[in-house]
């Protein structure tokens, strides 16, 4: 009797966590598409991050050159 | 000889240098109107942005500009090119670490306890480029602090290279983009921890005669929260303020956004950010917690 009363509650935890977790899958997954909507997921064009990063993330045409300069603009965090 | 003008925007300095000085009253124009347009397109702290009315609208599409369409695609591709190290979704995580407001506005030390959790991940962000419009699901905010400023600098120096005579420098609290010819040896730049410090505060002067340089810091936008101290750099792996193995970080690049994703990027990405910028052969100047220099690919040396 006491071994189904804990089998029971295995059971009724068990179908609950599933039900949380399909929850948080529903809010926080995309939702889908509205019926003729051409609403597309973004991907970018280039399947490698590496790519990507080598045309997103690209070094300047000249390097900078060290200034002995005592005025002028000011990098620096904002 | 240079000219520049020097004004508040966007919550910090906006300045802008002219290699002719008849052009700087319609540079600082050109520079003003690009300003308010990516303000009303990319702000998280006036509701009548497009970034808020789509935080504000979960689940469902949110018709926003183009120029916030552009911003969203600069963002997620910062956000693939980086692996999730700079991500758009981190607009929670920002608001539960305390910063909530404008950070002029934003009182140093935000009592309660504080929560962090992980970004939700910019592949749940949804574009619908046709109509223009943005879908984000319940419980994603999104935060474009680490790009928008850069893509103003880059459209705001391309703005006035292709409507005056001559070159200009823009610089938007330390985010600068080149636009048109650079005088003679460059634009001198001092790269320094405070964009706000002044040409004479610690570090280093270089030229730059063409893209964009970017420098980020934990060295400013620093509070306390309930946690203890935090900063505006957020690591959306974690949700927590990013670790700081790097106090500053200054990058070169094509342009400015370019500039600015890699310096974010490194500062999340710790000790591995000299490996991963020396593999993109990006110019940079690292300076840890303690002060050490590291320079990465052609970073030149102090001048003598």
């Amino acid at each position: 009797m006491r071994a189904g009363r804990i089998k029971r509650w295995l059971v009724g935890g068990a179908v609950a966590l599933a039900g949380l977790f399909s929850a948080a899958v529903s809010n926080a997954m995309p939702v889908d598409d509205p019926p003729g909507s051409d609403a597309v997921l973004v991907k970018p064009a280039l399947g490698h991050t590496s790519e990507l990063q080598a045309s997103l993330i690209a070094p300047p045409a000249t390097p900078p050159r060290a200034s002995t300069a005592s005025r002028g603009a000011v990098s620096g965090g904002s | 000889m240079t000219a520049s003008a020097r004004w508040q925007a966007l919550g910090t300095s906006a300045e802008v240098f002219v290699t002719d000085e008849g052009e700087l009253a319609r540079a600082r124009q050109v520079v003003e109107a690009e300003l308010e347009a990516i303000d009303l397109a990319c702000s998280r702290f006036r509701d009548d942005s497009d970034l808020a009315r789509v935080n504000a609208g979960p689940g469902r599409w949110v018709e926003v500009s183009p120029l916030f369409l552009e911003a969203v695609h600069v963002a997620l591709g910062a956000a693939r090119a980086t692996e999730g190290d700079v991500d758009p979704t981190i607009g929670r995580a920002l608001r539960v670490a305390g910063y909530d407001l404008d950070f002029a506005e934003l009182p140093a030390l935000r009592t309660g306890r504080v929560t962090f959790a992980p970004a939700p991940g910019w592949r749940l962000v949804q574009v619908d480029r046709a109509r223009p419009a943005v879908r984000v699901p319940r419980g994603v905010e999104l935060d474009f602090g680490a790009t928008a400023k850069a893509l103003a600098a880059d459209r705001a120096a391309s703005a006035c290279a292709a409507a005056l005579r001559g070159g200009v420098l823009v610089n938007l609290g330390g985010d600068l983009a080149v636009g048109g010819p650079s005088p003679e040896g460059g634009w001198d730049v001092r790269v320094t921890d405070d964009h706000a410090a002044g040409f004479g505060s610690p570090g280093e002067t270089v030229a730059i005669s063409c893209g964009g340089l970017a420098t980020s810091s934990v060295a400013v936008r620093r509070w306390r929260n309930g946690s203890g101290d935090a900063h505006h750099i957020i690591d959306p792996a974690s949700g927590h303020p990013a670790g700081e193995f790097w106090r500053t970080v200054s990058v070169a690049a094509a342009n400015c956004v370019a500039a600015n994703i890699a310096s974010t990027a490194a500062m999340v990405r710790g000790a591995a950010a000299l490996q991963w910028l020396d593999s993109l052969r990006l110019p940079a100047r690292l300076v840890t917690a303690d002060g050490s220099v590291a320079r990465v690919a052609d970073w030149p040396a102090v001048a003598a």
